[in-house]
């Protein structure tokens, strides 16, 4: 089980993420200031740290830099209210591995730390759904409204990757990249074929998921609106 | 002559050049009159003798008169005029008493100061030198003058002066090279610290503005410029510091509530009451990123070094805001160029234009049609929709700060093509908008000003 800390000085806001997480499963420890989240780090493992920038105690980079030249790979998610591209840039820099400003949606968060967590060397996580299409990442296999489906090697690896990052566009590129990994030749035409027919497929047996093409840029699989 | 050199160099050489042109002028014409004074006093004695030495020949006889007994050889020698001179006695009221010569005496008023008087003439056939000499001759006072008739005056001087610029004069130009020279390399060392200062200065931009001139090593005379621009980057700095800080300050401090909010939002029992509430939070936090982008824009300027792809900008926009098109069951595409389209700019900003530009494209445009999105190799970018279009009359006060068609049947803040047109300003571009043929607006941002080919 993943273990987060949430380092965040405003008490609300710290109070509701901490619920939030515990209730998305995930163990949850907080602290407010750079020296106590300093302290706590020395002496425990944590999978995400969850990091606000403006500390009372100062600017939290500084903590994220000496964590990053003391070679701790700890996943950082800076969570801030500092919006501009200028601050994006210098957080990433600094070793952040994501960037969310604040208000942000609480669904984002986490679907951002799922992310984060299936990164190599990071366990998998629940099995995937949009709509009534659900995706076994341990086993590879699909399943509409419960029932497995039979599909080729190919469609499995586009679903997966559609699947990963339901509701968010994927580039073309990265679908390439994903079959290009299998055996066999890619034509450059192969995304579109492959894409074309699970998404007949998936119509065929009466999924609530659709795959959207976004011309010049990739593909998008989401839930059919009722 | 500072239109003409630029560089305090030449102008110091240039100059340099010039005082010595008119130092050796001026050199030669003292010369010139030192040596004429000198002949001329020369001239003066010479004549001073031969009038005292005619006196010698002045007899008063008992009777009172005069005699002038000159020996036969000196007669001669004034009468042919060897060497010019001749002389004339004169009485003290200025009668002529004897003379070498039978005609054309002049004779010189004599002034009654008692002692020898020099003086010169000329007219139009000649000039002449002449000494008047007082002389008391028993009871008598004559005046002895011995003239001069000179041709060709100043042939003796002419000569010197002739003679010292061909010879010596030539000595002067290596001397006169060799300290321009040695002034080159001396003034270059002298003004190293300047120059280092300006090379420093180079590197100001809005993004360093932490650099300030060296004073080490400045002469003093360009000290108070260098110390007062270092002053007015400090000022400067400040002034965006404070703007930088309040943006943040203002971004804390209205972020964090509505995200406290929001995931109160988010965690009601109430599913139909939490959605509306989360739209609404959501249009509030729009807005308020609005203005806070407004306000980071008004205290930013562009690091020229940078450079942005607009093809990439155009595919983060699209793949960013798909999913909202789809969800209010528009289509939305990028097209045109599938190359890298490099203008000189800063990608965050642009995104941010572009961005405007669809999140405005999805929002006044119909269920079921299609945004596109294209970048131009030459550096343009177009956002295409099919929704009711710009009327001429609007066009201009769109991109107004706070200007919306309609106050009340739509959210926003009128801020977002206030925010495009400030960023197409910051890159030297501009933003148009047309109705397309079939219907819809047709936003154009022309940066092909900035383009890098
Ligand atoms: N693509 C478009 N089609 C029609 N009208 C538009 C379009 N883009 C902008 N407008 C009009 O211009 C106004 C100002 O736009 P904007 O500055 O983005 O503010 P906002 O979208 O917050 O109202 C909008 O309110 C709208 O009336
Ligand atoms: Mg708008």
């Amino acid at each position: 089980m993943a273990r987060l800390l949430v380092v965040e000085d405003n008490e609300d806001l710290a109070g509701l993420l901490v619920q939030g997480l515990t209730r998305a499963d995930f163990v949850t420890d907080r602290v407010a200031t750079m020296a106590d989240a300093r302290d706590v780090l020395s002496r425990n493992q944590y999978s995400i740290v969850i990091l606000d920038l403006g500390l009372p105690d100062g600017d939290a980079l500084t903590l994220l830099r000496s964590l990053r030249t003391h070679d701790d790979p700890t996943p950082i998610l800076i969570l801030t209210a500092r919006g501009t591209v200028r601050d994006r840039v210098e957080g990433l820099r600094a070793g952040a591995d994501d960037y969310l400003v604040k208000p942000f949606a609480f669904e984002e968060l986490l679907a951002r730390l799922q992310a984060l967590l299936r990164r190599p060397g990071e366990f998998l996580g629940k099995p995937l759904s949009v709509g009534n299409v659900t995706f076994d990442t341990a086993a590879r296999q699909a399943f509409v409204d419960g029932a497995p489906q039979v599909l080729s090697a190919r469609e499995i690896s586009v679903l997966e990757i559609l699947i990963r990052r339901a509701g968010r566009v994927v580039q073309k590129g990265a679908v390439e990249d994903q079959l290009y990994g299998l055996a066999g030749d890619v034509r450059s035409n192969a995304v579109e074929v492959c894409v074309h027919r699970l998404r007949k497929h998936l119509a065929d047996v009466g999924a609530t998921a659709n795959i959207h093409t976004i011309r010049g840029v990739g593909y998008l699989i989401r839930e059919i609106e009722p | 002559m500072s239109s003409h050199f630029r560089s305090i160099l030449a102008r110091i050489i240039w100059l340099q050049i010039v005082a010595f042109a008119v130092a050796a002028a001026a050199v030669v014409l003292a010369i010139y009159l030192l040596l004429n004074s000198t002949s001329v006093r020369f001239e003066n004695q010479s004549l001073h003798v031969h009038a005292a030495n005619i006196a010698k020949y002045l007899k008063q006889q008992p009777d009172g008169s005069l005699t002038f007994d000159l020996p036969s050889e000196l007669r001669s020698y004034y009468a042919n005029g060897l060497g010019g001179l001749t002389y004339a006695i004169t009485d003290n009221d200025g009668h002529l008493l004897f003379s070498s010569t039978s005609g054309d005496v002049r004779i010189v008023k004599n002034p009654h100061t008692g002692r020898p008087t020099y003086f010169q003439s000329a007219n139009r056939r000649r000039s002449y030198l002449a000494s008047s000499l007082p002389v008391q001759v028993g009871s008598q006072q004559v005046w002895v003058q011995v003239t001069r008739n000179i041709r060709r005056p100043g042939l003796v001087t002419d000569d010197v002066i002739v003679h010292y610029l061909r010879h010596v004069g030539w000595f002067a130009i290596p001397i006169i090279l060799f300290v321009l020279i040695t002034d080159f390399f001396v003034i270059r060392r002298v003004l190293r610290p300047v120059v280092l200062a300006s090379h420093k200065a180079r590197t100001i931009d809005p993004q360093r503005l932490d650099v300030r001139l060296p004073t080490q090593d400045l002469p003093r005379e360009v000290m108070p410029l260098v110390e007062m621009i270092n002053q007015g980057l400090s000022r400067v700095e400040e002034g965006f510091r404070v703007q930088r800080d309040f943006t943040a300050d203002a971004a804390h401090e209205l972020r964090t509530p509505l995200s406290v909010l929001r995931m109160r939002i988010d965690g009601l029992e109430d599913r139909e009451a939490a959605k509306h509430l989360r739209a609404d939070v959501d249009a509030m936090s729009h807005v308020v990123n609005q203005l806070l982008e407004v306000a980071e824009l008004d205290g930013v300027m562009l690091d020229p070094s940078e450079t942005a792809d607009l093809h990439r900008v155009c595919l983060d926009v699209v793949e960013l805001l798909a999913p909202l098109a789809l969800s209010q069951g528009k289509d939305i595409a990028l097209t045109g160029s599938e190359e890298k389209v490099r203008v000189r700019g800063h990608t965050g900003m642009l995104i941010q234009a572009v961005r405007n530009l669809v999140e405005n494209a999805v929002k006044y445009s119909p269920k079921g049609s299609t945004i596109e999105v294209r970048a131009e190799p030459r550096g343009i970018v177009r956002v295409l929709d099919e929704g009711r279009g710009i009327s001429e009359l609007e066009r201009e006060k769109i991109f107004r700060r706070f200007w919306r068609r309609d106050r009340i049947q739509t959210s926003g803040a009128g801020l977002g093509l206030a925010i495009v047109a400030r960023v197409v300003e910051l890159h030297g571009g501009s933003v148009n908008v047309e109705n397309r043929p079939t219907g819809g607006a047709a936003f154009s941002l022309d940066l092909s000003n900035a383009l890098i080919v």
